[in-house]
């Protein structure tokens, strides 16, 4: 039996999704010159990657392990898989460099909308069924997943882009949760270098933290 | 006439195998053969034909024999002319061989001479004698009197001298490098002649120089075994000397220093790479393995790669192949390179775990160095294979990659049609990715480079993937394969064909992915789930011992060693055969082709697999132990730095001394980084060994190690915002160690033209840190004199220019007490930093002079100092000068590749293109701009926007570009852009917003940026009739009469000071004032040739009348 906390991780990355595109959308819309389009471009095909391992992962192995445990459940998970199936154009527009930045900004922005209402979906119909079903090997499985999904490279960035966009709790649970390393790399370098990185995206400053900042 | 008896008896006539006869005829040719030249007597050979017990007639039959045998043997003979090769003497008869061939005698030769090379160390020469001599055995000899008794001696003598040849021949293919041939000769050898302790040494020691290390032990193990069983004694004493040694790995078991040719004279000599084992495997084309994945389809794909090899022969090639792990990037190129004509470099990098900066190349360069003796290996490359630099100074860190690079690229063009292959580049270090795009963006023809990364990792890359397809790489995606091709890999895979209906199923499960299909087919059952529970499935089906064995292997990463595992598994290497050879045989690991005793995962899924079942807690303690044992094992061994450390970072959490470990390794891999051209890797190295310390419980002392380093591995990197963040740290722990305080405060002052601050960066930790030391430190000492230097340097930054000599000097004065030439030029360097502006325009000019005069000046020094030459050469109108002067800092630039340093003479070039008229100024960032780190890249910016601005100025277009002009103000902040703005404004009748903006801004101090921002102001004035301004600066101006008006070192050249002081005075209405001014004005700006500033000065004369 597992509780709330071992889904910090899961619940981390929709907090991320939940607000990037968002922020994106606007952004993407009026980019200042050259240098901010590529970051820009950068930081979009990060969170579109990470999505596209999320669900990845969700049909590949939470899903099936769910059905697998809760029969009943296959066909709220079936409607789950199929959303994955609609957002997958609006991905792929959105990833279309082909088409400049501003023009993708729509797509963005319904992108926003649409991943805000699968993940409304998925936190109501799966993770009641997460808790009842999953196991501590299961979660430990996922996070190791996760991890190696994240890559070395692009760890310090995926970790400031979740910790700029999950509540204090969440953030709290999910800093607890990390490898003492881990941590203070974070808390050291890899937040203030995200905090930057954030200003250089969005033009404002990152929600500040006090977690972070002591 | 010829006659072959190593095998069946060949009688060769006229090149014609012709019957000798029956068998006891062939019995009298076999026996006079085995004793040629001799003559044996008529009643032994009839005993020996009829075994002892010949029957009445047998002397009448020999003699039938012997007749039908001269037919054969003289076809050409007369009948009654005497024989002369089966001659009769006395009572018998002999075989001479003076005109017959005998393969037996060209043997003897051959092995004669190929004995006579081996011991001269000629072994090309030996393999070729020797493999022809064996070439002449065409079965057993004298095969058709084998059964004889008389024929064993002979046949035995000469079966033993086979032996020895092929024992011979073995040792010269070793000696050669060439181990799969011994190894495929000396296998079966050993099985037929389990006795022959010599080919096991040989086979042994070729195992071990191919870097199979276990399959070298397992020989020895069989040698064992087959002495103890069949002859109950143990191994002689070589064998045994050779069993420790390859427990020990010892050194000597590699072949010794082996030109193969004749080396090349222009190779440089402290080229030692030879003795790696690296060197010794590296061969033209990596060996397809036996356990080479099944490779079905990809035509288009292969179709794909041989266009862009074909092209590469007119222009270099970047390919780029991307794909979901397991479609089969690998095999793909794999298989394209064993149809390659050229040598091929191939580097990867590790998806687990970790290995030194620019690992990858040093193995594409070791591979080519070893296909490509021919080339020419420059000295950096050389140097960077031996090892690298000892060190590599601050200030030459930049340059020193550069030249790396550049060397590089030279060897490359040099090879010849080349393929290079970088795999996995999603997991690369920052350098490999320079290097990477540096040599995409030098590629010459014969170059094809294709680089392989995961397609759902690229946003790891965008940068470096954007860089390529400007240099117009060519991507080219792998996706599943095709349902006709899913089940041809099936049917190789499980020797069933699966049928297309049930292959399309497949299909659907694994989206084609190559390696899913060949471990489904492998585990040969329905599997649930994804390819990581199939290959699990897999893996407990060999066991639980090997299951335990592989899972302590994936911790130690893709690739891992038999005897460091052998440690962490608690047992002998001995013990770790059988769980190994059942992993090999599975398919699931492979022996690695490039270093002793290491063992690779065939896939990095495969450590995926092994790794998702384990807690994070028991990963951690096995890394604890791995990092022990490669602690005790390679503790001292720099290459293994970044992966000790890796492993002890993973085991900090268990507790202070993982974590000491931690800190300590994390420590020498930046070093190492730093000295193998990686300063941004170093930085995430010092940043790990930071993170480290806080369990470690380290004192402030040895975080200031840590935040030095890594404040200078940032400067290094070209990135001053972040390096000035670690200075800062590095004050806070130096705390009341004032000589530490200085250090740290040094390290921020770089080593270019400019203080390398951004603007408005507010350095109160660096002034009440060198205020403090210049308080309380004696100032006999050289912390006292640098401290000086640097507060100077500060003063300027922070508005109080006017101390800025006096504090610049003394340090000077100081550094002259201390008779210390380095430090009098390091303070001469800062005092150059220390005078920015218009106020300094004298000093600066002969602190250059002065340091220019200095003995033993860097040459980044001297292009500094130079440069500042170059801009009063311009301030004073010697633009002849100037520009030769430019000319020969270039030179000295195009030695030492310092692209920040280049990059300034670039901005020179452009500012005095501008003022002169020069058409298409820009060309000469060209060259620099793909060299650029990321805080050049800055400067570089601050360039074009110049250029920009300039170009507006000239023709007068402020107006339309007042939006782009309000943004840079918005977000630099400078003064100068103010009133620019308020200029454009006026040019737009936006009056009111124009003159708020002029009243409100105040001039900034008087810095590098006050000339520029005073001009700025001064014509906004004019065209808003602000006249109390337009006084303003006609003052300011005042002092710097009879000069040109130079911004930095020549980004911009604004005309004359008296042709704005001209236009000032025109506007006040005091146009006799305005003439003067602007005749000089005229005068100065013709001598420099000047183009725009000319024409207008010449134009606001014209009103003056």
């Amino acid at each position: 039996m597992i509780t709330e906390e071992h889904l910090t991780g899961f619940l981390m990355m929709h907090a991320g999704f939940r607000a990037e595109f968002g922020r994106l959308a606007e952004a993407c819309a009026n980019p200042r010159d050259d240098t901010h389009e590529e970051l820009l471009e950068e930081q979009l095909a990060l969170v579109l990657d990470m999505l596209h391992a999320h669900h990845a992962h969700e049909d590949a192995v939470l899903w099936p392990t769910l059905a697998g445990r809760a029969p009943q459940a296959a066909d709220v998970l079936a409607e789950l898989e199929s959303e994955h199936a609609v957002l997958d154009p609006l991905i792929a527009a959105a990833s279309d460099r082909g088409m400049p930045l501003p023009g993708r900004a729509p797509t963005l922005r319904r992108l926003h909308e649409v991943v805000n209402e699968h993940l409304d979906h998925e936190e109501r119909a799966v993770v009641p069924l997460m808790l009842r079903h999953l196991t501590l090997d299961d979660v430990e499985a996922d996070k190791r997943r996760a991890m190696d999904d994240f890559g070395r490279r692009r760890v310090p960035v995926i970790f400031g882009w979740l910790a700029s966009s999950a509540d204090t709790g969440l953030l709290a649970a999910s800093y607890a949760d990390l490898p003492v390393v881990a941590r203070l790399m974070f808390r050291l370098f890899w937040w203030p270098a995200y905090r930057r990185r954030f200003t250089r995206l969005y033009g404002t400053t990152a929600p500040a933290n006090a977690l972070l900042e002591s | 006439m010829r006659l072959n008896v190593l095998g069946p008896m060949e009688l060769v006539v006229a090149g014609q195998v012709v019957p000798a006869g029956p068998p006891k005829q062939r019995a009298l040719l076999a026996l006079l053969t085995m004793h040629a030249d001799r003559v044996l007597p008529a009643d032994l050979l009839a005993d020996r034909l009829w075994s002892g017990n010949p029957p009445a007639g047998a002397q009448g039959s020999l003699q039938v024999y012997v007749s039908n045998l001269r037919r054969r043997l003289e076809p050409g003979r007369r009948p009654g002319a005497t024989p002369t090769v089966l001659v009769s003497a006395a009572d018998g008869y002999g075989l001479m061989t003076g005109g017959l061939d005998l393969d037996t005698g060209d043997f003897e030769t051959l092995v004669a001479a190929g004995s006579a090379y081996l011991a001269e160390g000629r072994h090309q020469e030996t393999a070729a004698a020797l493999a022809q001599a064996l070439g002449l055995w065409r079965g057993t000899p004298y095969a058709d009197v084998r059964s004889e008794e008389w024929a064993q001696p002979e046949i035995g003598r000469l079966e033993q001298m086979r032996l020895d040849t092929v024992e011979g021949l073995a040792a010269a293919l070793l000696e050669l490098g060439r181990h799969t041939d011994v190894v495929a000769r000396l296998d079966p050898f050993v099985r037929e002649h389990p006795l022959r302790e010599r080919a096991w040494e040989l086979l042994v020691l070729a195992h071990y120089r191919a870097g199979r290390q276990a399959a070298a032990l397992e020989c020895l193990r069989r040698v064992r075994d087959v002495l103890a069983g069949e002859l109950g004694i143990d191994p002689g004493p070589r064998l045994r000397e050779l069993e420790g040694a390859v427990l020990r790995q010892d050194t000597t078991l590699l072949p010794p220093e082996r030109p193969a040719a004749p080396s090349p004279p222009q190779r440089p000599p402290q080229r030692t790479l030879t003795r790696t084992p690296e060197q010794t495997t590296a061969r033209r084309v990596p060996e397809p393995a036996a356990d080479q994945p099944v490779f079905v389809g990809r035509e288009s794909a292969l179709e794909f790669l041989d266009e862009a090899a074909k092209a590469s022969s007119a222009a270099g090639q970047v390919v780029l192949v991307d794909g979901e792990p397991g479609v089969g990037k690998t095999s793909l190129l794999k298989r394209f390179i064993t149809t390659a004509d050229v040598p091929v470099g191939w580097g990867a990098s590790p998806d687990h775990e970790t290995a030194p900066a620019l690992w990858p190349w040093e193995r594409i360069l070791r591979d080519l160095a070893a296909a490509a003796p021919q080339a020419d290996l420059p000295d950096e490359v050389g140097t960077f294979l031996s090892g690298g630099l000892e060190a590599i100074p601050a200030s030459d860190a930049q340059g020193a990659r550069l030249r790396f690079f550049e060397a590089v690229g030279t060897f490359l063009g040099g090879v010849g049609p080349v393929t290079v292959v970088l795999e996995d580049i999603h997991a690369a270090d920052d350098a490999t990715l320079r290097l990477l795009v540096h040599v995409a963006s030098t590629a010459r023809p014969g170059l094809l480079l294709v680089a392989t990364f995961r397609r759902h990792e690229a946003s790891a890359l965008t940068g470096t993937l954007s860089a390529l397809s400007r240099l117009g790489a060519r991507r080219l995606g792998l996706d599943g394969l095709a349902t006709e091709e899913v089940r041809a890999l099936v049917r190789e895979v499980s020797g069933r064909d699966p049928g297309s209906r049930k292959a399309e199923e497949l299909r659907g499960r694994t989206a084609g992915n190559p390696f899913f299909l060949a471990e489904l087919a492998r585990a040969g059952e329905e599997l649930p789930q994804g390819v990581l529970d199939v290959v699990l499935h897999r893996v407990a089906g060999l066991g639980q011992e090997t299951t335990r064995v592989l899972e302590l292997a994936a911790v130690m990463g893709d690739e891992f060693e038999a005897g460091v595992l052998a440690q962490v598994a608690g047992g002998t290497v001995g013990d770790l055969l059988p769980p190994l050879d059942a992993a090999l045989a599975a398919g699931l690991i492979r022996e690695s082709s490039y270093r002793l005793g290491v063992y690779e995962f065939a896939h990095a899924l495969v450590t995926d697999a092994l790794l998702s079942r384990r807690s994070r807690l028991w990963r951690a303690h096995v890394h604890e132990q791995v990092a022990g044992v490669l602690t005790r094992v390679h503790g001292d061994r720099d290459d293994r730095a970044a992966v000790i450390a890796r492993h002890w970072l993973a085991a900090a959490e268990l507790g202070a001394e993982p974590a000491r470990m931690a800190m300590d390794y994390c420590a020498r891999a930046a070093r190492a980084a730093l000295r193998r051209h990686a300063p941004d890797d170093a930085a995430t190295s010092w940043q790990e060994a930071l993170a480290a310390a806080e369990p470690a419980g380290a004192g402030p002392a040895e975080r200031f190690e840590l935040a030095v380093g890594l404040a200078e591995s940032r400067y290094a990197a070209g990135r001053f915002d972040e390096g000035y963040e670690a200075v800062e740290q590095a004050l806070a722990m130096a705390g009341a160690d004032l000589d530490k305080a200085v250090e740290a405060a040094d390290i921020a002052m770089g080593h270019g033209v400019w203080v390398p601050f951004r603007y408005g960066l507010d350095v109160a930790a660096l002034r009440e840190a060198t205020d403090r030391a210049v308080r309380e430190l004696p100032p006999s000492t050289p912390a006292w004199a640098t401290a000086q230097a640097v507060r100077a340097v500060v003063l300027a930054q922070t508005g109080r220019e006017d101390e800025v000599d006096a504090v610049a000097s003394q340090a000077v004065a100081a550094a002259e007490r201390l008779g210390d030439p380095a430090l009098l030029r390091r303070v001469l360097h800062l005092r150059l930093l220390a005078m920015q502006g218009q106020d300094f325009i004298e000093q600066r000019a002969a602190t250059a002079r002065r340091l220019l005069a200095e003995p033993d000046l860097s040459s980044q020094l001297r292009a500094i100092a130079q440069l500042h030459l170059v801009a009063d050469h311009v301030e004073h109108g010697r633009v002849p000068q100037a520009r030769a002067l430019l000319a020969e800092t270039d030179a000295l630039l195009r030695d030492l590749h310092n692209p920040a340093l280049a990059l300034q003479a670039a901005i020179a070039h452009v500012g005095l293109d501008l003022f002169q008229g020069v058409p298409d100024p820009a060309r000469h960032y060209e060259p620099v701009r793909a060299t650029l780190s990321f805080s050049d890249l800055a400067y570089f910016e601050v360039g074009m926007l110049a250029v920009r601005a300039e170009t507006l100025i000239q023709e007068d277009r402020f107006g339309e570009e007042a939006e782009w002009i309000e943004e840079m103000f918005r977000r630099t902040g400078m003064a100068g852009l103010a009133y620019v703005l308020a200029y454009a404004l006026a040019d737009r009748g936006e009056h009111e917003r124009a003159r708020r903006l002029l009243r409100e801004t105040p001039l900034p101090p008087r810095d590098y940026h006050w000339a520029m921002a005073a001009m700025c102001r001064l014509h906004a004035a004019i065209r808003l009739g602000e006249t109390d301004i337009v006084r303003e600066v006609y003052d300011a101006f005042r002092p710097f009469a009879g000069l040109l008006h130079v911004s930095g070192t020549c980004t911009t050249i604004d005309g004359a000071y008296d042709g704005h002081m001209g236009e000032a005075l025109l506007a006040l209405g005091d146009r006799e004032g305005a003439r003067a001014h602007l005749r000089e004005a005229v005068r100065l700006l013709e001598q420099a040739g000047a183009g725009y500033w000319l024409a207008r000065a010449r134009q606001a004369l014209d009103k003056c009348t």
